[in-house]
């Protein structure tokens, strides 16, 4: 009975989802407002980078809540995580030597691809989340690989989080208070297009983002690791 | 080219439904991260280099980190 | 004056954003001036939100993010509704920010106050936002600082509610998300007023069912009855400054939320609004009713809060001037008598040691005026005069007869007999605590200074509001025609 009920509830679900999916204009350039961005994209924010200038630009805004949203995630972690009782679990392996010589070898390779995928965010694919997220990566190799793990400096990693989330804020007031008078408003020049120093501001919120992201996602990390030692 | 997406695709799946089956949680967790990988590929050939990067880096290697850390302090196998 | 009432609305969700993030550096130094930090934002918020807010009676106040215009950038609507939603949530966050300062003492203090301001932030982007994609973001926010909240005391029953709160808040994005996703394919627009524009009928099924998605993952935080099942355990778990916040603002705005797409996005008519009706009343009853067995008080304040949101969905399912701006002042009184009920329950629990409705027996000697603050509160949310909350059952019940239908007339009696259960289980808490004698001879003590300001202030509101309904209707009746009126809306975005 209750089976029944909620596979006729299912089905009529997916009537109205395949209805809806049915009206939606595939391969068309129908998309209004995705059709803007295309074609405007590159005078309006001046990225090379399409994606990047609906990111940082057209929805900037949703970017500052995500990061937040991010944020809270760490500290609603530390905040749940703080309160369990630590509790041992099974001893560590050592690694072996390919693991420990493979992370002395990829590691720093691992962080300098991460910069340059947030340096670069508004010329190649990629952008501050994606390489705060490779950083993190690297930095999940190194608590694999090293047996005696130095910690995270936690006063460093908090520093860059708060500094990475005021660094956007604080561009977007400034927005707010030169020129047009907009929060997020693009007040840097934008410079020659498809070169490193343009764009205006994204670059830098791009690399304050990095930063933020890099440092909060391996927080993440170590945080879980060290309730589980 | 659609030989090789339509291969993926096939070992994308078997990847999804073995996931799904797997009583080792361990081996289910890196069967979750093949579909990550192999998506990341995907939206690579779907044009989508963007979203690839983060699916390849968060979904197939933080969000396994955290599901092997978690097994870790828990249970490896499913009752 | 000037200076202030030319202030961007933006400033209402970036101040606090950014304060959350000084909060860790400013810890880093001192951890005194820490807990003053959410006390500054929303003293800020609530001097700008009420200097801003006879600005947009006349003319809502589009804010462009980024410069862009309207369907291709970002942009806030505070509008009538949008500002007063937002006014509320500053004035009650400013003020139980102030109770915190004494009530948190425990615990990771520096990471709560983080969470506090996020949450309040989050709740006023939702009600600012003009797009349908940022209302899901700012959600977000919500929802997540809310999860690691009901958490934050860290013991058993805190992390059982936390996670089933989490697995359903979950399940709920995610169906927004679809939601949204299905509305942006077929529309290829993310702004709520263009939305609204495009969409001609909301009875089609490619309408509908995105519809329904949206209103069933945003009806997840707003307990509206059958998804109402994780709100108990969390509100009653958290610290009791934390259940106020959730009771009173977190699941209004989720509410608004589903007004919102119902109203504005959809503009729906006729027989969905029969439906929404009968699922209020059986939220009212529902709620009054599990209210009713509760021997803990903070399940029963609730409990309280599920049936009050069912009055509130009631009003505005009416989908009449009288019914909606009935909504909105119920939403007023709801969120200062029901935040003033856990303040004030918050320290008899503390001082008394249990959460046991028996064990308050004379602590209406004790403690004199936690008590009558207590007491104030329970007669505003039962609906007596002179408190706020007769003015509002007023009006809603007004305007249920003004409908004229016998359905709706019937359906208001039922509502009604939700309010007489609400009077039995609220008077017998009172009377426990007037006119029990307490066998232990402890003497507790009243609560700190900060905790008396801030509830003095609620039941002063409460009060005030009480006697002087008018001067709050006409804000109300703005904000009703915005809401009633989306082709206003859609004309003062798009222009």
């Amino acid at each position: 009975m209750k089976k029944g009920v909620s596979i006729i509830l299912l089905l009529i679900l997916l009537w109205g989802v395949v209805a809806a999916l049915s009206e939606m204009p595939f391969g068309k350039a129908k998309l209004e407002v995705a059709g803007h961005y295309t074609d405007y994209g590159k005078e309006d924010t001046g990225a090379a980078n399409i994606v990047t200038s609906v990111v940082l630009g057209y929805r900037g805004f949703d970017t500052l809540g995500e990061v937040t949203v991010l944020f809270l995630a760490c500290i609603g972690l530390a905040v749940v995580l703080s309160t369990l009782k630590k509790q041992g679990c099974g001893a560590r392996q050592t690694p072996s030597l390919i693991l420990n010589t493979g992370f002395r070898f990829l590691f720093p390779l691992i962080l300098l691809f991460g910069t340059y995928v947030f340096m670069h965010g508004h010329l190649s694919p990629g952008g501050g989340f994606q390489g705060g997220a490779v950083i993190a990566s690297g930095f999940v190799l190194m608590y694999l690989s090293v047996p005696k793990i130095k910690r995270l400096n936690h006063f460093v990693s908090t520093l860059f989080e708060s500094v990475g989330g005021l660094i956007f804020l604080v561009i977007g007031l400034i927005g707010l208070k030169l020129g047009s008078q907009y929060f997020l408003n693009n007040f840097l020049p934008n410079g020659e297009f498809n070169t490193l120093l343009s764009a205006g501001i994204i670059p830098v919120i791009y690399i304050a983002i990095g930063f933020k992201v890099g440092s909060e996602l391996s927080k993440i990390i170590d945080v879980l690791l060290e309730e589980s030692e | 080219m659609i030989i090789i997406v339509s291969v993926l695709i096939i070992i994308m799946l078997a990847a999804a439904v073995a996931a799904c089956i797997f009583k080792d949680l361990l081996s289910a967790t890196i069967a979750s991260c093949m579909v990550s990988l192999i998506a990341a590929v995907l939206f690579f050939f779907l044009q989508a280099p963007d979203v690839a990067m983060a699916e390849a880096s968060i979904g197939a290697a933080l969000v396994t980190a955290v599901f092997v850390i978690a097994i870790r302090r828990t249970r490896r196998y499913e009752e | 004056m000037n200076e202030i009432m030319n202030l961007n609305p933006v400033l209402l969700i970036a101040v606090p954003i950014g304060l959350a993030m000084l909060v860790p550096i400013l810890g880093l130094m001192s951890s005194k001036i820490v807990k003053w930090v959410p006390v500054v934002g929303f003293l800020f918020n609530s001097v700008v939100s009420l200097a801003v807010l006879p600005r947009v009676l006349n003319q809502p106040i589009i804010v462009k993010i980024a410069g862009f215009a309207p369907p291709f950038g970002i942009n806030l609507v505070a509008g009538p509704v949008g500002m007063f939603l937002a006014a509320l949530i500053a004035v009650s966050g400013f003020l139980v920010a102030v109770y915190s300062l004494d009530y948190i003492h425990e615990g990771a203090a520096e990471k709560y106050h983080i969470l506090f301001l996020l949450l309040l932030s989050g709740a006023t982007g939702v009600v600012l936002t003009g797009d349908i994609f940022n209302l899901f973001v700012f959600f977000e926010i919500l929802c997540i600082s809310s999860y690691a909240l009901v958490a934050y005391l860290g013991n058993r029953s805190g992390i059982e509610a936390a996670v089933k709160y989490l697995i359903q808040g979950a399940i709920g994005s995610s169906l927004l998300l679809i939601g949204i996703g299905l509305l942006y394919g077929q529309f290829g627009t993310l702004n709520m007023a263009d939305l609204a524009q495009n969409i001609t009928s909301f009875s089609e099924p490619s309408v509908f069912v995105p519809m329904i998605l949206m209103v069933t993952g945003l009806g997840i935080e707003a307990a509206i009855f059958p998804l109402n099942a994780w709100l108990p355990d969390a509100h009653s778990s958290a610290p009791s400054s934390i259940s106020a916040v959730l009771s009173g603002i977190a699941i209004e705005v989720g509410l608004y939320a589903v007004i919102r797409v119902v109203f504005t996005i959809c503009h729906v008519t006729g027989s969905f609004f029969v439906f929404l009706v009968a699922i209020a009343v059986v939220t009212v009853l529902i709620g009054e009713m599990s209210a009713f067995g509760q021997k803990n008080i903070k399940r029963m304040l609730a409990y309280s809060s599920i049936g009050q949101i069912g009055l509130i969905l009631f009003a505005f399912s009416l989908a009449t001037e009288f019914g909606v701006s009935g909504g909105l002042f119920q939403m007023l009184s709801h969120t200062l008598g029901k935040v003033l009920l856990f303040l004030s329950a918050g320290y008899m629990i503390y001082r008394t040691g249990s959460m046991e409705i028996s064990s308050f027996e004379g602590v209406g000697k004790k403690m004199p005026w936690t008590a009558l603050f207590f007491t104030i509160g329970t007669l505003s949310i039962i609906g007596l005069p002179p408190f706020a909350g007769f003015s509002s059952k007023f009006l809603i019940i007004k305007a249920a007869l003004a409908k004229g239908d016998l359905l709706y007339i019937l359906l208001m009696g039922i509502v009604l007999l939700g309010t007489v259960i609400e009077g039995t289980y609220f008077f017998r808490v009172v009377q426990v605590i007037y006119f029990k004698e307490s066998n232990n001879k402890t003497e507790p003590e009243g609560p700190p200074v900060s905790g008396l300001i801030s509830m003095s202030v609620f039941a002063i509101l409460v009060v005030l509001i009480g006697l002087f309904p008018n001067a709050i209707l006409k804000i109300l009746t703005t904000a009703a025609s915005e809401l009633l009126n989306n082709l206003e809306y859609i004309r003062s975005v798009l222009g």
